[in-house]
């Protein structure tokens, strides 16, 4: 299988293209920095044999179409694609927010992953056996005042990821598979106080390349997470709008 | 992140910042103030944190950067363990020269500690098979190193106080085999112990020797020899490397090593291993023996244990081990963990643990009393010229290491003379004054 992986130089992206070096997959990575990529590709194509091939980018700024071509030159049209890059201001996103962070944030976390799958989906279109996988989050299932711009953005990629399943099932395409993710023990979570446990990236890794090749839509990872945010959907406005979560 | 953070023996527990970079371009932003290299954070001497720095963990940086079978050498991020680079390597047929004993453990601080492995006499320690460095200091960028270099010498052993290691090129060799064949040899004294680990020296693949000093009254150390053969016998199995679980921060709420069960574990473990005097012992509990142990570690309980290991010259051995048994009958510790290993051909320098001669450890429970053991041990080792692990003990004093290693003021003066503000500095620096 040929796999690319939008935001892979650490956390989830990273562990997940370990994950599909290990099952063989040929790879084309992007960060926005070679000096993370090029050690991944090097460590990938020892210890696992595959072809890895790096584009150093920042996805705001990138033209898709030259992008794609890029992929197709070093792997032909792709079976995976897999759209792991985002960023959130937890300490900026509470209310107003400089107009450039808000900017930024729909960019990283919507527009770009958009823009991106859009020139894919000729290529996802003509592999049933492929896999259209988009990285969300919990915290985007309910609009909180913490957040705010992040959850929004986020949404809205679940939303095309909505789209883009119901596209690709009409075309007898790749699979989409979107995760809203609860936490994950990256260096931004490293001695938080936590009020759930948080998923190793590896391990989230490991469930969402098993689940590839499978039609599963939205779903949470770890799964225990639909009891708790279907208790916070279920909440009362007058309640919710008491919490300070 | 502000965790409390203990070493490996428990004898030293603070509450530190610890930073977790996972991208290069946070190397390049390393926190401001006093920082600690940390790699596995499993120094039995909190040489990776210290109060008021900042543990910058190299975990993320653990990949396998260059390899080249023709010239056996490779290239990695020192945040590598072992374990995952016995896992690339044994399939090829090859190995690092020097293993110590648990797969955790990082590249980097072996290098740091430049630590020794089971056959110091045939390959050295850690050190001498590393040919080149990248190490990080805010004030001096990354720099290249290669033996040749004055920084590299004092980077190798150097207790990771001369920067970050971030990259390490190492030398390989065959992998000499699948198993070995340990043959346990029951000797009545040390003594008998110490001859017997001479003879085996140059015959044997690996040797050392287990004695029984749990009871602390006149007693010879019976115990035994293990000397060992590498074979093969099947292809090098690395799928089945159990996951390393060592945390130092684990420990039984109450000791269970006391001086009851001390003896009679020791006795259990000394017929145990005579029962069935050849055994065949495959190769990953060749390289871990620690590996599935980790319980011994939890075993004494909160309060910990110290460990205490001591280079000395073969011809004063028994000589030394007289009056080391008198002081123990006088202060009445037991002794839960001996061993003997010979070290021959190594060259001692700087604050390295190196040299000829036997090496000699000892783990006892952290009490009062143990303590007032391994003060009076201090002096009667500077009285018969041995040299103490700084990366054993975790409660040697400044003047005792300068006592021992006539390099002391050489290594604190060229540490500031590459860094005069000395960024670098761990709980372990503090105590030595370094």
């Amino acid at each position: 299988m040929k796999s690319v992986v939008i935001g892979a130089s650490a956390g989830l992206g990273r562990a997940l293209a370990e994950e599909l070096a290990q099952r063989g997959d040929q790879l084309f990575l992007v960060s926005s920095n070679l000096d993370d990529l090029a050690p991944i590709a090097a460590d990938l194509t020892l210890r696992y044999g595959v072809s890895v091939t790096v584009e150093a980018a920042d996805i705001t700024t990138l033209d898709p179409e030259a992008f794609r071509d890029k992929v197709h030159a070093a792997l032909g049209p792709i079976d995976n694609l897999l759209l792991i890059a985002g960023i959130s201001l937890l300490d900026k996103d509470k209310g107003p927010m400089p107009p450039a962070d808000l900017d930024r944030l729909i960019a990283v976390n919507f527009t770009a992953p958009l823009r991106i799958a859009n020139v894919f989906l000729p290529d996802l279109t003509q592999s049933p056996a492929g896999n259209f996988i988009g990285a969300g989050s919990v915290a985007a299932v309910r609009g909180r005042r913490n957040n705010m711009v992040y959850a929004a953005a986020k949404r809205g990629f679940e939303c095309y990821a909505d789209s883009v399943r119901h596209y690709l099932a009409g075309q007898n395409g790749a699979k989409v598979q979107f995760y809203r993710l609860g936490y994950l023990k990256t260096r931004m979570t490293a001695g938080q106080k936590l009020p759930f446990p948080a998923l190793d990236p590896s391990e989230a890794a490991k469930s969402m390349v098993a689940n590839m090749g499978k039609d599963l839509g939205s779903v949470y990872l770890p799964r225990w997470w639909i009891g708790i945010m279907s208790l916070i959907q279920a909440l009362p406005w007058a309640l919710f709008k008491k919490l300070d979560i | 992140m502000t965790s409390r953070t203990a070493s490996l023996d428990r004898h030293l527990s603070e509450s530190c910042r610890i930073e977790k970079p996972d991208r290069y371009q946070e190397l390049d932003h390393l926190p401001d103030g006093p920082i600690a290299a940390r790699g596995a954070g499993l120094s039995y001497v909190a040489a990776s944190f210290e109060s008021h720095a900042t543990s910058v963990c190299l975990g993320a940086f653990d990949r396998i950067l260059a390899f080249d079978p023709t010239v056996r050498s490779i290239t990695v991020e020192a945040g590598i363990s072992l374990g995952k680079l016995h896992r690339f390597l044994a399939p090829l047929g090859l190995c690092l020269p020097v293993q110590p004993g648990y797969p955790a453990l990082t590249v980097g601080g072996c290098v740091a500690a430049d630590v020794h492995g089971k056959n110091h006499g045939r390959e050295g320690t850690f050190g001498r098979h590393v040919t080149g460095l990248k190490l990080l200091h805010p004030d001096h960028g990354m720099v290249a190193l290669a033996p040749c270099d004055d920084l590299f010498t004092l980077t190798v052993g150097g207790l990771g106080l001369t920067g970050i290691i971030v990259t390490a090129t190492l030398s390989l060799i065959p992998l000499a085999g699948t198993a070995m064949i340990m043959v346990h040899s029951a000797v009545a004294t040390i003594e008998d112990g110490a001859v017997a680990l001479a003879q085996l020296a140059d015959t044997s693949d690996m040797a050392y020797g287990w004695f029984d000093f749990s009871t602390p009254n006149h007693q010879d150390g019976a115990g035994f020899i293990t000397s060992a053969r590498w074979i093969t016998d099947q292809t090098a199995r690395t799928d089945d490397l159990k996951a390393p679980s060592l945390d130092p921060a684990q420990a039984l709420p109450l000791p269970a090593f006391n001086r009851l069960t001390m003896p009679v574990i020791n006795h259990l473990y000394r017929w145990s291993n005579l029962r069935q005097t050849k055994v065949r012992t495959p190769l990953q509990a060749v390289l871990w023996p620690a590996l599935g142990r980790e319980n011994y570690f939890k075993f004494y309980g909160p309060d910990g244990f110290i460990e205490s290991q001591i280079l000395m010259q073969r011809d004063k051995f028994a000589e030394y081990i007289k009056a080391w048994r008198l002081c123990q009958i006088k202060h009445g510790v037991p002794v839960m963990l001996t061993t003997l290993k010979a070290f021959t051909g190594g060259k001692q320098s700087l604050l390295r643990y190196d040299g000829a001669g036997l090496s000699f450890t000892i783990d006892v429970a952290n009490t009062l009393s143990s303590l007032a053991f391994l003060a009076e041990l201090d002096g009667l080792n500077v009285e018969f010229g041995a040299v103490s692990s700084v990366m054993k003990d975790s409660r040697l004093s400044m003047a005792t290491v300068r006592a021992q290693y006539g390099d002391y003021d050489t290594f604190r003066e060229r540490l500031r003379t590459y860094d005069p503000s000395r960024r670098f500095v761990t709980a372990l620096s503090r105590r030595l004054d370094l």
